[in-house]
């Protein structure tokens, strides 16, 4: 090819590029390529060309290399357009059918709806003063790549438009901002972060490691290799310092941060251009004004963000545990559950706990739980003729105290004791002063002698993408009993020496049979103590249980709580 | 997907993305169709992605994606034909492009050192197009320019490019 068939070819296919050739040009290009296998390959190597032009760096690579400044940009771009006024006009092809037809489309071909001629119209208004401000603001923006990927979606509605996004879609640096009316979206960045956002919302990937949010609310998780990630908002930029932090945009442009591991440091974009920056640790909060660009200290909630969803399971988590008490209540440890709802130690059966019982024995059997998918079984230990069966596998509390074999009540999620016999009211029961058994504060009630054994995988099942690597809680007797010693004593002739503080209780926690917790003789003059079990991906059974103490009374007034049992979750890695 | 399984997939994606997309550009020969080819490809290959690793030659595999998109693409543009490469040629090509780009290829690094031998003028107008993501139009309103002048410049710069990393 001589350099004049070079150049026309070059013609033909730019603007079969930019899909502004028309059908003769196609029709011409196509000839070229079928006759001459030197254009045909000269054609791909021009592809491969552009595709690097497009989906590489090696623009701002070779750009990077010298100083760019902006006045320089608009001295060069004053000059290339003058030049390119009074550039002698480019002469044509001579060899095409139609001497009169430019090469140049004099009508829109049939193509696809872009905003190319609104957004040209509205940018040949502005002055060069405009063009100097957008060179300078699009300076950053890199060739189009992906940034990120939508890992889940849930119940969304996206804005001003019927098309709405689905798992695996790539978000690029490029794309529009992306409105969404209702729902939740789960992405995750190319350098791993991974982040929720909430409707309604606007946001935008701009790099894999940035989120632009116009307004809404996201929650992000930093692993250690995407530390540096970065939210953008119109009063503020959030950098990650390895962590999980929450930010709120309101429609206004002013913004709030939670900062809820690690640390995060807050930048507000002051009008007056002057930089004030904070760093946020644990359980800090801090609200940003777009006005003043003032950082202000604000209450810390923890559970304001949405950290973890599930589309198939429809499971929604605004905090990274499950609650054991919401799920003895019939819940998924969410917060679903019901307060008084629990199992039957007689029975394994599920029911709901509105009147007192009195201490009954209960049977030598592990009972399954069958209307409960998370609960594997109930029991009432007795170690006294040996080891105590714990989980429908076959584990067994080898150690298990001798005990009278006797329980009250049942197992249930909630907080409340009453005693027809001893004459004692209903009444929510305490530990620390601080009443427990509410949907706020929950709790178990598992008073001696009983236990309750819940499966963990079953509760992995429900959150794929979640592990389970903790168990924590509080346990005691519950502060009230010293509130009816009176009634104690006058319940029976020979009890007159019974003092509250000597009704003992043991709880224990135990994994696949094994104890991991022990806590022996709590009484009411004890602090709750904290239980803090580490839980391994190979565990499948946590039993909780609790016996009477070494008093001489057996069970009677082991009011044993078991409160905010928590299973803590992390990411899978 | 897994965490560990999607962050593996976006740095494979983003590592081998210019491949796969020079595949799907050289049959469409268009922007347009191949930005949209490519969105669908990685959707494709997001989905597929744990059930098909370890994943020898993610290019490859790519390309076979890419491919069916494509020729699903192709049943659906028999109204928009002038588009299109023709079938003969579309058969021609195929075999030859899905040999070219399984390959890496040392010229693309030549690219920058041939960017950098622009002239600032010609590295504006590529500069503006492909950095800034302006389209021949946008560049030819902020420049003042014709839109016949600003496609007969972006195709001789394109032209030298091409020359330069040509020559090996």
């Amino acid at each position: 090819m001589d350099a004049k068939q070079k150049q026309e070819l070059n013609e033909l296919l730019y603007l079969t590029l930019e899909r502004s050739a028309q059908p003769w040009q196609t029709e011409k290009l196509n000839a070229i390529l079928q006759s001459s296998p030197e254009a045909l390959q000269y054609s791909l190597d021009f592809y491969l060309m552009s595709s690097a032009l497009r989906k590489t760096n090696a623009i701002p690579h070779a750009f990077f290399g010298s100083k760019n400044e902006i006045t320089e940009q608009f001295n060069l771009l004053h000059c290339l357009a003058v030049e390119e006024r009074t550039a002698p006009s480019i002469k044509l092809s001579a060899d095409k059918p139609n001497t009169h037809q430019p090469i140049i489309p004099a009508q829109p071909l049939e193509k696809k709806v872009r905003k190319i001629n609104r957004f040209s119209l509205a940018v040949a208004a502005v002055s060069l003063a405009a063009l100097l401000c957008m060179i300078a603001y699009v300076q950053v923006v890199p060739s189009r790549e992906p940034a990120a990927v939508l890992i889940d979606a849930m119940d969304i509605k996206v804005k001003n438009t019927f098309k709405t996004l689905k798992k695996g879609d790539i978000f690029y640096n490029t794309d529009r901002p992306i409105a969404l009316e209702q729902g939740i979206v789960n992405i995750q960045f190319g350098y791993g972060a991974d982040v929720i956002i909430e409707a309604p919302c606007e946001f935008a990937c701009k790099s894999n490691g940035t989120l632009e949010l116009k307004s809404g609310k996201a929650f992000a998780s930093v692993p250690p290799e995407a530390i540096g990630f970065i939210i953008e908002t119109p009063s503020s930029r959030m950098i990650d310092l390895g962590t999980e932090f929450g930010v709120e945009v309101e429609p206004c442009g002013s913004s709030s941060i939670n900062v809820f591991q690690g640390q995060t440091q807050l930048v507000s974009r002051s009008p007056s251009k002057q930089v004030k920056s904070v760093i946020l640790t644990k359980n800090q909060s801090r609200k940003i004004d777009i006005q003043t660009g003032t950082i202000e200290e604000c209450a810390f909630h923890e559970r304001t963000f949405i950290q973890y969803f599930n589309s198939e399971t429809k499971t929604i988590l605004t905090r990274k545990y499950l609650c054991l008490a919401d799920i003895v209540g019939g819940g998924n440890g969410t917060g679903n559950g019901q307060l008084n709802k629990g199992v039957d130690v007689l029975t394994g059966t599920v029911k709901l706990f509105t009147e007192a019982g009195g201490s009954q024995p209960g049977t030598r059997e592990y009972l399954a739980v069958r209307e409960n998918p998370f609960i594997d079984g109930v029991f009432v230990p007795d170690g006294g003729s040996g080891p105590v069966v714990v989980s429908s596998q076959g584990h067994r509390f080898e150690n298990c105290p001798d005990t009278n074999g006797q329980f009250w009540g049942g197992i249930f999620n909630g907080g409340w004791h009453e005693s027809t016999v001893s004459a004692i009211p209903r009444h929510p029961l305490r530990l620390d002063g601080i009443v427990y058994g509410t949907g706020i504060q929950p709790s178990i009630y598992i008073h001696a002698n009983q236990g309750i054994t819940f499966d963990l995988n079953a509760l992995r099942s429900g959150f794929p993408k979640l592990a389970i690597y903790r168990f924590t809680a509080l346990c005691g007797i519950s502060d009230t009993l010293s509130d009816y010693a009176d009634q104690l004593r006058a319940w029976k002739d020979n009890w007159t020496n019974l003092m509250p503080e000597c009704s003992l209780a043991d709880v224990y926690v135990l994994v696949d049979g094994q104890v991991r917790f022990a806590k022996k003789d709590l009484s009411v003059a004890d602090a709750a103590a904290a239980i803090a079990v580490d839980i391994y991906p190979e565990d499948r059974f946590l039993t909780l249980v609790t016996t009477q103490g070494s008093d001489p009374w057996g069970n009677t007034n082991d009011w044993t709580l078991i409160a905010q049992p928590r299973l803590l979750l992390t990411e899978l890695k | 997907m897994e965490i560990k399984d999607s962050h593996e997939f976006l740095q494979l994606l983003l590592i081998n993305q210019m491949r796969i997309y020079a595949f799907i550009l050289s049959l469409v020969r268009n922007y347009e169709d191949a930005d949209d080819l490519m969105q669908e490809t990685a959707n494709t290959m997001w989905q597929k992605y744990p059930d098909c690793k370890p994943i020898k030659d993610f290019v490859s595999w790519g390309i076979q994606i890419a491919y069916y998109k494509i020729l699903d693409f192709r049943k659906h543009q028999k109204n928009n034909s002038h588009i299109l490469l023709d079938n003969e040629l579309f058969e021609k090509i195929v075999p030859i492009v899905q040999q070219a780009h399984t390959k890496v290829d040392s010229r693309i690094e030549k690219l920058k050192k041939c960017l950098q031998r622009l002239s600032e003028r010609e590295y504006k107008l590529i500069e503006l197009r492909y950095y800034q993501n302006f389209k021949p139009q946008q560049i030819a309103s902020v420049l003042g320019l014709s839109i016949l002048n600003t496609y007969k410049s972006l195709s001789r710069v394109h032209g030298r490019l091409l020359e330069c990393m040509r020559q090996a």
